[in-house]
C-alpha cells in the first residue's frame, strides 16, 4: 500500500495538501464557534448579573457577536469547497490509477495474460481500484488534518492555562494514534477476509452463469449453486465479524472521550473554584471538547477499512511489478522476410526437435491431431509465448526473435487463433479495431470473399449491429470468418493459421480458401490443421507432420 | 415515518420499503435503542449545564455536587452503550436483506430461460450480485433508523428547549423542516443522477471484462493505443458523471450546514444579549446560565441527527439506483418463457435416468423469433436407439433447432412430443462447451454429482484421452480454466463430452461434438455416440461426413428436407 500512498503524494501533493488545510479549516471554524458562542454567553452572564448587582463593567458585546457570525459562515463555505475539492481529487486518482494499471496489463507479456483467469481479474481491477480511494479521504487527509488541529488547539490554550493544554494534546495525540494503530490491527485481517470471500463469490457466479445453458440442461443447476450458497454464508460470518470489533472498538472509544469530557468538566470546574480561570473560559474549554468528541468518534469507522483496502492494493501492486511488464528496450523489426525456427523439446508439443525454414512466398502446412501441440507450436511461432533455451527463432537470417517481442512484431504479422474472439461492440468495430484507416470497400471486399457480405447486409443494422456478449447468435463458423476477416484486412507478412477453417463445412471452406489464397501467395503463412483438406493443394515438401503419441487405451 | 416527503414513486423505493418491511423488528428495535441514547444525551447536558451554573453563578460547592455529578457520570456512559446497540440491531437487519436478495437473483437466474441468460453480460450480473447488493448495506445499517431518528430527537430536544424558553424552540422549528425540504429538493436531482450513474459503473464492468478477457486478442491487433484510449475516455466520463452527481449532493449538505451554524450563531447572540440585560421582550428575561447553556449546547444537538442524515444520504441515493437495478434484475421475462418443470433436487438420484423414449416433431417450424424463421415444416419420428444428425451450412440454423428441443425456444409453429413425458432431461453439449476455472474433476462433477473417479476416468479414456492426461498433465487433478493454457481445444470438447457420457440422459443434443477433432480423436467421440445411442436418443448438429454417414434419420437445413437412411 506505501506504493500508492507515494503516488498520490508525488502526482497530486499539492491538491492534497489543499484538501487537508480545507478540512483543518473547517474542523477549526466549526470548534471556534461552538467555543465562542460558550464563552460569550457565560461572560454575559456574569456581566449582566454584576450590573444588576450595581457593578459597573463594560464588555464588548459586538466583537464577540461578529466572531460568532463569521465562524458560521466560515464553517458553512470551507466544508462546502473541502467536499468538493477533495471528491474531485479522488476521481482524478481513480482514473489515473485505471488508466496505468490498463496500461500496465496491455504491455504484460502475452504468456502471462493467457495464463489467469479473466472472472479473477475484473474482480481487481473495478473493485479494487475503488477501494483505493479511501487511502485519500479516509487515511491521509482526516489524521493530518487533526494534527494540525491539536497543534492549533494546544496553541491556544496554552494562553489560558497552560498546564491543561499540555494535558489535552497529550491526551488528544495519545487518543488519534490509538484508536489508528489499534483499529488498523484488529479489524485488517476481517476485512481482508471479507474482500477475499466478495472476490470468490464473484469468479463463482461468473461461472456458474457462463455454465448456465449446460446446467439447466443436465438439470444440476440447483446443485451447482450449493457452493455459491456456501460462500454467501461465510460471507456473512466473516462480514458480521468485522461489523462486531467496529463496533466494540468505537464503544470503548466513545467512553473514553466520554470520561475524557467528565474529568475535564470537573476539572475546569475546580480550577473556576481556584481562580485558575475564569467562569467563561471553564465553559468555553467545556465546549471545545463537545466539538473535539465529534471529531475523534469518526475515526474509526474511517480507519476500519483498512484491511479491505491493503487487501486491494496489494494485489493491485503485483501487476507493478517490474518483473512482469516487458522493457520495451527491443528494436523495432522493419520487416519479416524470413523465419528460421528450431524447436526443440517444448513440453507442449510431441515433436522431440521441429524445424522450419521459410520465406517470403512460400508456406507450410502442419499436420498435427488435437493434442499433439499444434496450436502450442502456432504460438511459439507467432511469437506470444517464447521459446526455451534449446531452440532458436532467427528472422532475416540475422535477427534472433526475442524473449518479449516489440510492438512492431505483431504489425508483421497476422495470428488466427485456435478460439475466437469477439468484443463487445459493432461488427464493423470487430472487423477493424486497430487498424487506423479503414477502407470501407476493402471491407466489403473481404466480407464477400468469406461470404459474409450477405449476410452483414441483411442484418438489420449492418456494420454497426452489436456483437458480443448480447450478439451470441454468431455462429461457431460466423465468429470465425469475422476473426479470419481482421487478418485480411490488413498487410502482414506473416501469418499463423490455427484450425481457420474451424466450424465450417468443407465446401464453403473451399471456396473461401480459393478466395483468399492468391492473397496470402505472397506471404510466409504458417497453415495449421488437425488433417489434410483436400481443398488445399499441397504438395509434400510443404508438409510438417507432427507425430502422435500412441493411446495405449484404443479398443 | 420520514421527515423527508418520498419523492416521486420509484422502483427503488418500492423494493427497498419492501425489504424494510421483512425485517421491521430489527430495524424498530434499533431505532428504540437510539431513541434511548438521545434522551441520555439530554440529561448529560442538562445536568452539565444546571451544575455549571451552580458552581459559576451560585459560587456552590463542587464537592457537595455528589448526586449531579452521579447523573452525568451515568448519563454520559450509557449513551455510547445505547447507541452501540442501535448499530447491533440495525446491522443484523442489513445481513439478513443481502443475503435474501442474493438468494432471490440465485432463484431468479435459475428460472430464466439460458439463452436470455446468455445474451447478458456476466460481468453486469456479477456485478448486480456482488456490489448493488453491498451497496444496500449503507441504507439499512445506517441510513433507516437515522429516518426516524432524525424526526424523534429533535423532537425532544425542542420539546425540552420549550420548556427553558418558547422563542429559542421557535427559531428551531422554523429551520427544521426548512432544511430537509431544501435538501429534498437537491436530493430529487442527485438521486436520478444517480441512477445514470449505477447504470454507467454497471457498463464498465461488463466493458472491462470484456477487454481484459480480449486482452491477448488486443495485443496481437495492435490496437493497444485505441483500447487505452477507450479506457481513459471512460476513465473521465465516469468522473464527470460523479462530479456532476456530487456537486448537487453536497449542495444539499451544505445548506444543512448554514442553517446549522446560523441557527448556532443566532442564538448564542440572542442568549447573549438576552443574559446581558439587553432583551428585555418576550420570554428573554426567564434566561438563566443554566437554560441558556443548555439551549446552546443543545442546538448543535438537534441538528446533529439531521446532519447524520445528509451524511449517510450518499448511501441512499446509491441504494436506491441499486435498488432499481435490482428490481429490474428480479422481474420475471416475458420473452421466450421457458419454465422448469422438474428441477432435479438436490438429493435424486441422477445416475440412472434412462428411459425408452420417443420424439416426434409435427409441422415444426423453428427462430430465434417470429421474423428470423430458420427452419420450417419439419416433421420427424425418432426413437431410442436412433441416431438423428442434423446436417447443413454454418449459421443455418441447427443450433437453433438443437435449443428449440433442449425447450430454450418455443416452436415458432408446430410442436414437438416427447412420450413418455422426460420432464426435461436432455443433456445438451454446445458447441463452445463450458469450461469452469477448476480441475477436470471438478469440471466433470458439476455436470454429474454423481460420477465416481473410476467412472471418470472410463469416460475420458474410452474418449482417448486417459494416458496423456495422465503422463503429461496431473490426471483428474488437472487445472483448466478461460485461457486454457495446457490443453488443446479438441481436449477441452472431449472432456465436455464425457460429462455427458456420465450422466446420459434419454435425449442427448449434441452441436458439433468433432468440429475440433482430428480423424483419430474424431473416431473415439463417434464410437462414443454409437455406444450412447443404445440407451438414448442421440440428436447431433454437425458437417462431420463422418458421422453424417452414420445417421439413422438425417435433417438437412439447406433442404429442410428429412431423409430416412
Amino acid at each position: 500500500m506505501k506504493f500508492w500512498f507515494l503516488l498520490i503524494f508525488e502526482k497530486h501533493i499539492a491538491r492534497v495538501s489543499i484538501g487537508i488545510i480545507m478540512t483543518w479549516l473547517t474542523m477549526a471554524s466549526g470548534i471556534a464557534l461552538l467555543m465562542l458562542s460558550g464563552w460569550f454567553i457565560t461572560a454575559t452572564t456574569l456581566t449582566g448579573i454584576g450590573i444588576t448587582a450595581g457593578l459597573i463593567m463594560t464588555f464588548d458585546m459586538y466583537v464577540p457577536g461578529s466572531g460568532i457570525r463569521f465562524f458560521a459562515l466560515s464553517r458553512t463555505i470551507s466544508r462546502y469547497v473541502e467536499r468538493i475539492y477533495n471528491h474531485d481529487t479522488i476521481l482524478r486518482l481513480i482514473a489515473l490509477f485505471r488508466v496505468t494499471l490498463f496500461g500496465q496489463l496491455v504491455s504484460m507479456p502475452l504468456s502471462n495474460l493467457r495464463l489467469n483467469s479473466d472472472s479473477e481479474w475484473l474482480g481487481r481491477l473495478t473493485a479494487d481500484i475503488d477501494a483505493l480511494d479511501s487511502i485519500l479521504i479516509r487515511y491521509i487527509i482526516p489524521p493530518i488534518a487533526t494534527l494540525l488541529l491539536i497543534i492549533t488547539i494546544s496553541l491556544f490554550l496554552s494562553t489560558v492555562w497552560v498546564e491543561f493544554a499540555l494535558y489535552v494534546a497529550l491526551f488528544m495525540l495519545l487518543t488519534l494514534s490509538i484508536t489508528i494503530q489499534y483499529t488498523i490491527r484488529s479489524t485488517s485481517s476481517s476485512g481482508q477476509r471479507v474482500n477475499t470471500l466478495l472476490n470468490q463469490l464473484r469468479v463463482q457466479v461468473i461461472d456458474h452463469l457462463n455454465g448456465v445453458i449446460e446446467l439447466q440442461s443436465f438439470n444440476v443447476m440447483k446443485r451447482h449453486q450449493v457452493n455459491i450458497d456456501d460462500t454467501i454464508t461465510q460471507l456473512t460470518l466473516a462480514q458480521s465479524q468485522l461489523d462486531t470489533k467496529t463496533v466494540q472498538l468505537q464503544n470503548w472509544l466513545e467512553w473514553l472521550l466520554q470520561l475524557n469530557l467528565f474529568i475535564v468538566v470537573i476539572c475546569t470546574l475546580n480550577a473556576f473554584e481556584s481562580k485558575i480561570i475564569s467562569g467563561p473560559e471553564a465553559v468555553m474549554i467545556v465546549m471545545l471538547f463537545l466539538g473535539t468528541n465529534e471529531i475523534f468518534q469518526s475515526f474509526i469507522t474511517q480507519f476500519s477499512t483498512w484491511g479491505k483496502t491493503h487487501f486491494a492494493a496489494h494485489r493491485l501492486s503485483t501487476l507493478q511489478d517490474p518483473r512482469t511488464s516487458i522493457p520495451n528496450i527491443h528494436k523495432e523489426i522493419d520487416n519479416v522476410t524470413s523465419i528460421d525456427v528450431k524447436i526443440i523439446d517444448h513440453q507442449n508439443i510431441n515433436a522431440i526437435d521441429i524445424s522450419l525454414s521459410l520465406e517470403h512466398r512460400q508456406f507450410i502446412n502442419v499436420i498435427g491431431p488435437s493434442g499433439s501441440g499444434k496450436s502450442s507450436l502456432a504460438d511459439l511461432l507467432a511469437g506470444v509465448v517464447p521459446i526455451n533455451d534449446k531452440s532458436r527463432y532467427i528472422i532475416n537470417a540475422g535477427s534472433s526473435l526475442e524473449k518479449d517481442t516489440h510492438i512492431s512484431w505483431y504489425q508483421k504479422i497476422g495470428y488466427l487463433e485456435q478460439s475466437n474472439t469477439i468484443l463487445a461492440g459493432s461488427l464493423g468495430y470487430n472487423l477493424t479495431i486497430g487498424i487506423s484507416e479503414v477502407d470501407e470497400e476493402r471491407v466489403w471486399k473481404v466480407l464477400n470473399q468469406l461470404e459474409l457480405d450477405q449476410w452483414a447486409n441483411d442484418l438489420p443494422e449492418g456494420l454497426n449491429t452489436w456483437l458480443g456478449e448480447s450478439g451470441y447468435r454468431l455462429s461457431g463458423g460466423q465468429a470465425r470468418r469475422i476473426c479470419l476477416a481482421r487478418i485480411l484486412l490488413r498487410n502482414p507478412q506473416m501469418i499463423v493459421l490455427d484450425e481457420p477453417f474451424n466450424g465450417l463445412d468443407d465446401n464453403m471452406a473451399a471456396r473461401i480458401w480459393r478466395q483468399i489464397s492468391p492473397w496470402l501467395s505472397s506471404k510466409i503463412i504458417v497453415l495449421l490443421t488437425h488433417e489434410k483438406a483436400e481443398y488445399i493443394e499441397v504438395d509434400n515438401s510443404e508438409i510438417l507432420s507432427l507425430t502422435t503419441i500412441i493411446d495405449n487405451d484404443i479398443n | 415515518m420520514a421527515r423527508s416527503p418520498r419523492p416521486a414513486r420509484s422502483v427503488g423505493n418500492a423494493f427497498l420499503r419492501e425489504h424494510a418491511i421483512a425485517e421491521r423488528k430489527a430495524l424498530m428495535l434499533s431505532v428504540l435503542f437510539g431513541v434511548l441514547a438521545s434522551i441520555a444525551m439530554l440529561v448529560q447536558w442538562l445536568s452539565f449545564a444546571f451544575l455549571a451554573e451552580q458552581i459559576i453563578v451560585f459560587e456552590a460547592d463542587l464537592q457537595k455536587q455528589i448526586s449531579l455529578l452521579t447523573v452525568l457520570a451515568l448519563s454520559l456512559l450509557s449513551r455510547p452503550l445505547l447507541q452501540k446497540m442501535q448499530t447491533i440491531y440495525a446491522q443484523k437487519a442489513s445481513a439478513h436483506i443481502r443475503s435474501h436478495v442474493r438468494q432471490n437473483l440465485l432463484d431468479k437466474w435459475r428460472n430464466t430461460n439460458p439463452m436470455l441468460l446468455k445474451t447478458m453480460s456476466k460481468g453486469v450480473l456479477a456485478s448486480q450480485f456482488i456490489e448493488h447488493v453491498e451497496s444496500l448495506d449503507g441504507y439499512y445499517s445506517r441510513y433507516w433508523p437515522q429516518q426516524s431518528l432524525a424526526v424523534i430527537s429533535p423532537l425532544l430536544i425542542l420539546g425540552v428547549v420549550f420548556y427553558l424558553n418558547w422563542l429559542c424552540a421557535l427559531l428551531l422549528l422554523i429551520s427544521a423542516p426548512l432544511i430537509p425540504l431544501f435538501m429534498v429538493l437537491v436530493g430529487m436531482g442527485a438521486e436520478s443522477l444517480n441512477q445514470k450513474y449505477a447504470l454507467q459503473r454497471q457498463r464498465l464492468a461488463g466493458h472491462f471484462l470484456d477487454r481484459v478477457s480480449a486482452l491477448s486478442t488486443i495485443r496481437l491487433l495492435g490496437a493497444q493505443q485505441e483500447i487505452m484510449q477507450e479506457v481513459l475516455d471512460s476513465s473521465n466520463r465516469y468522473r464527470n458523471i460523479i462530479m456532476r452527481t456530487l456537486r448537487l449532493a453536497f449542495l444539499s449538505s451544505t445548506v444543512l450546514e448554514f442553517f446549522t451554524s446560523v441557527a448556532i450563531a443566532a442564538l448564542a447572540i440572542y442568549i447573549g444579549f438576552s443574559l446581558y440585560g439587553a432583551i428585555t421582550w418576550g420570554p428573554a428575561e426567564s434566561l438563566s446560565l443554566f437554560s441558556g447553556l443548555a439551549i446552546l449546547i443543545l442546538a448543535p444537538e438537534f441538528f446533529q441527527p439531521l446532519r447524520t442524515l445528509s451524511q449517510f444520504y450518499h448511501d441512499r441515493a446509491t441504494a436506491l439506483g441499486a435498488a432499481h437495478h435490482l428490481h429490474d434484475a428480479l422481474q420475471p421475462v416475458d420473452d421466450i418463457t421457458y419454465s422448469i418443470i422438474s428441477d432435479a433436487g438436490l438429493n435424486t438420484d441422477l445416475s440412472s435416468l434412462s428411459q425408452a423414449v420417443t420424439l416426434s416433431m409435427h409441422d415444426l417450424s423453428i427462430g430465434y423469433n417470429t421474423s428470423e424463421v430458420c427452419l420450417t415444416n419439419l416433421n420427424l419420428k425418432a426413437h431410442t436407439g436412433q441416431l438423428v444428425i442434423i446436417s447443413g451450412q454454418s449459421g443455418s440454423g441447427k443450433t437453433a433447432l438443437l435449443n428449440t428441443l433442449a425447450g430454450y425456444i418455443k416452436p415458432i409453429k408446430g410442436s414437438i412430443n416427447i412420450e413418455p413425458s422426460t420432464g426435461n432431461n436432455h443433456a445438451l453439449l454446445p458447441q463452445s462447451p463450458w469450461i469452469k476455472n477448476a480441475s477436470i474433476r471438478d469440471n466433470l462433477l458439476a455436470l454429474a454429482p454423481h460420477a465416481s473417479d473410476q467412472q471418470m476416468l472410463d469416460a475420458l479414456s474410452l474418449l482417448g484421452l486417459l494416458e496423456e492426461l495422465n503422463t503429461k498433465h496431473k490426471g483428474l487433478d488437472t487445472l483448466i480454466g478461460e485461457h486454457t493454457a495446457g490443453l488443446s481445444g479438441g481436449q477441452l470438447q472431449r472432456i465436455a463430452f464425457a460429462r455427458i457420457l456420465l450422466k446420459p440422459s434419454p435425449v442427448v443434443l449434441l452441436d458439433e461434438p468433432t468440429a475440433k477433432l482430428d480423424i483419430q480423436s474424431g473416431t473415439f467421440v463417434i464410437k462414443a455416440i454409437n455406444q450412447l445411442k443404445q440407451e438414448s436418443l442421440v440428436i447431433v448438429a454437425t458437417h462431420d461426413e463422418t458421422l453424417i454417414q452414420q445417421a439413422d434419420l438425417s435433417i438437412n437445413t439447406g433442404t429442410h428436407g428429412v431423409a430416412l437412411s
